[in-house]
């Protein structure tokens, strides 16, 4: 009975111990609480809903919130079965602020992730460039149209190839909004003609972070 | 020679043990029993050899003690208590050296040496004594000194809580020194150490004496983002070196 009860002393001690180790470690047991753990940690946040979640080559995932006027892009992965935390050596995009009123962003796994402000876009058009360093000059990799949802959301995989880390990856050149009845009634940057559009909605983005009357942060 | 009868009987009834680890203990606590009993016979008068056998007589029949003691120190019992005792052992020794080192973490933070940013004399020093609430971290804004050569020193320091569970990145500063709306950044240097208690230097050279505001930012690592500036007058509460 003696040794009984040593028994559920030595349990209780393990669970306490290793229940503070993993707090500390900032294990998880849900990929949101990951996720919000980093941006918090990145002083930004926490985002107020999750737009998508996709999966990466080496098992971890990305997850893509929103946060005031722009996208939370920030890996996760599983850990010891049960848990979630960000994964070590890896390359956190954080918070990434959308300048005008409809753009978006290339991620290193090569997803376009972007918002509308403008309720009638329902559909945008890119143009993905490269930079060439033989031509030295950026050289369209793709041009891709894709659906807006009701939220102004919109994302895609891109079929291309994947760029090493310390390549010069994708990015977007030129993007247009157009309505339903297609419309255009957004542009902006420089199309496969070289034509340069400035979008609307250019400015800074004021948002607060640490809780009310706490530091804000100017998003340029 | 009764000796040798006791021990036999204490290796019979061991024997039957299956958890190896608790047959000593055993032996010890059925040897001691068995010198008592030897011990109060003789002590009555009885003979050494008539003793030695009533003794054994009374302990009972060595098998069935031996299983008897088998079922309160089962093996299955036994080996968790084992496995478990072992297991808590090294989890509470990783959490003392955690804590330890947590604690050294701290206290390297809170002593660590901020040295002055110029060899040159001192023209003015104003402790603004201002402290930011920044996610789970507190920032202070400890001391400004100007410098004969016109190097400003910005000292600060962050605490971060350890029982905050948002993941931990560096959290550093920036300043920029102002002559009316015309900012005059050129920086020096800058370092920042601690994970916890942290203290760090922002250093600004070409820093004109007459600069009158200081625009302090806390980094918010929102790519080009900054965190709205915390404006510190250079003109009130200077105190100025001898």
């Amino acid at each position: 009975m003696r040794r009984g009860k040593q028994i559920i002393f030595f349990l209780l001690l393990i669970i306490l111990c290793a229940g503070v180790s993993f707090w500390q470690q900032g294990l998880y047991f849900t990929e949101e609480g990951a996720f919000h753990s980093v941006e918090t940690g990145l002083r930004y946040g926490p985002s107020e809903e999750i737009l998508l979640t996709y999966d990466r080559a080496d098992g971890s995932q990305i997850i893509v919130g929103r946060w005031m006027d722009g996208l939370s892009v920030v890996p996760v992965e599983r850990y010891l079965g049960v848990f979630w935390r960000m994964p070590k050596g890896t390359v956190v995009e954080g918070y990434q602020s959308m300048r005008y009123d409809v753009d978006g962003l290339v991620t290193a796994e090569n997803w376009i992730l972007g918002l509308s402000r403008i309720p009638e876009v329902s559909e945008v058009n890119c143009l993905v460039v490269v930079y060439d360093e033989e031509e030295r000059k950026e050289v369209i990799a793709a041009e891709v149209t894709l659906p807006v949802n009701e939220e102004g959301f919109f994302c895609q995989k891109l079929d291309l190839e994947l760029v090493e880390p310390t390549d010069y990856g994708y990015s977007i050149s030129y993007l247009e909004g157009r309505t339903a009845d297609g419309d255009v009634v957004f542009r902006h940057g420089t199309d496969e003609n070289g034509n340069f559009f400035q979008g609307t909605g250019d400015r800074f983005s004021e948002v607060r972070i640490g809780g009310e009357g706490e530091t804000w942060v100017r998003v340029q | 020679m009764e000796r040798e009868h006791f021990e036999k009987y204490i290796k019979d009834v061991t024997s039957h043990v299956r958890f190896r680890f608790d047959r000593r203990k055993i032996a010890e606590e059925l040897r001691e029993h068995i010198e008592d009993l030897y011990e109060d016979l003789l002590s009555q008068g009885i003979e050494a050899e008539q003793a030695e056998e009533l003794a054994l007589e009374w302990m009972g029949d060595s098998e069935e003690v031996g299983k008897a003691l088998d079922r309160e120190h089962h093996p299955v019992l036994g080996w968790t208590w084992l496995i478990l005792g072992v297991v808590c052992l090294a989890v509470v020794i990783k959490t003392v050296f955690g804590v330890i080192d947590l604690g050294k973490n701290i206290a390297e933070g809170y002593f660590g040496k901020i040295y002055p940013a110029s060899a040159q004399p001192v023209v003015y020093t104003i402790s603004p004594e201002i402290e930011r609430q920044v996610y789970s971290y507190t920032l202070y804004i400890d001391k400004i000194v100007y410098y004969e050569d016109g190097m400003l020193e910005v000292d600060y320091a962050t605490w971060r809580t350890p029982f905050s569970r948002d993941e931990y990145w560096s959290f550093e500063i920036n300043v920029c020194p102002y002559v009316g709306d015309t900012p005059c950044y050129e920086g020096a240097g800058r370092y920042k150490d601690g994970r916890y208690y942290g203290k760090g230097q922002v250093k600004v050279r070409n820093v004109p004496q007459e600069a009158d505001r200081l625009q302090v930012r806390a980094n918010a690592d929102l790519g080009n983002g900054w965190g709205e500036p915390i404006e510190i007058s250079l003109t009130e509460g200077r105190v100025m070196a001898e």
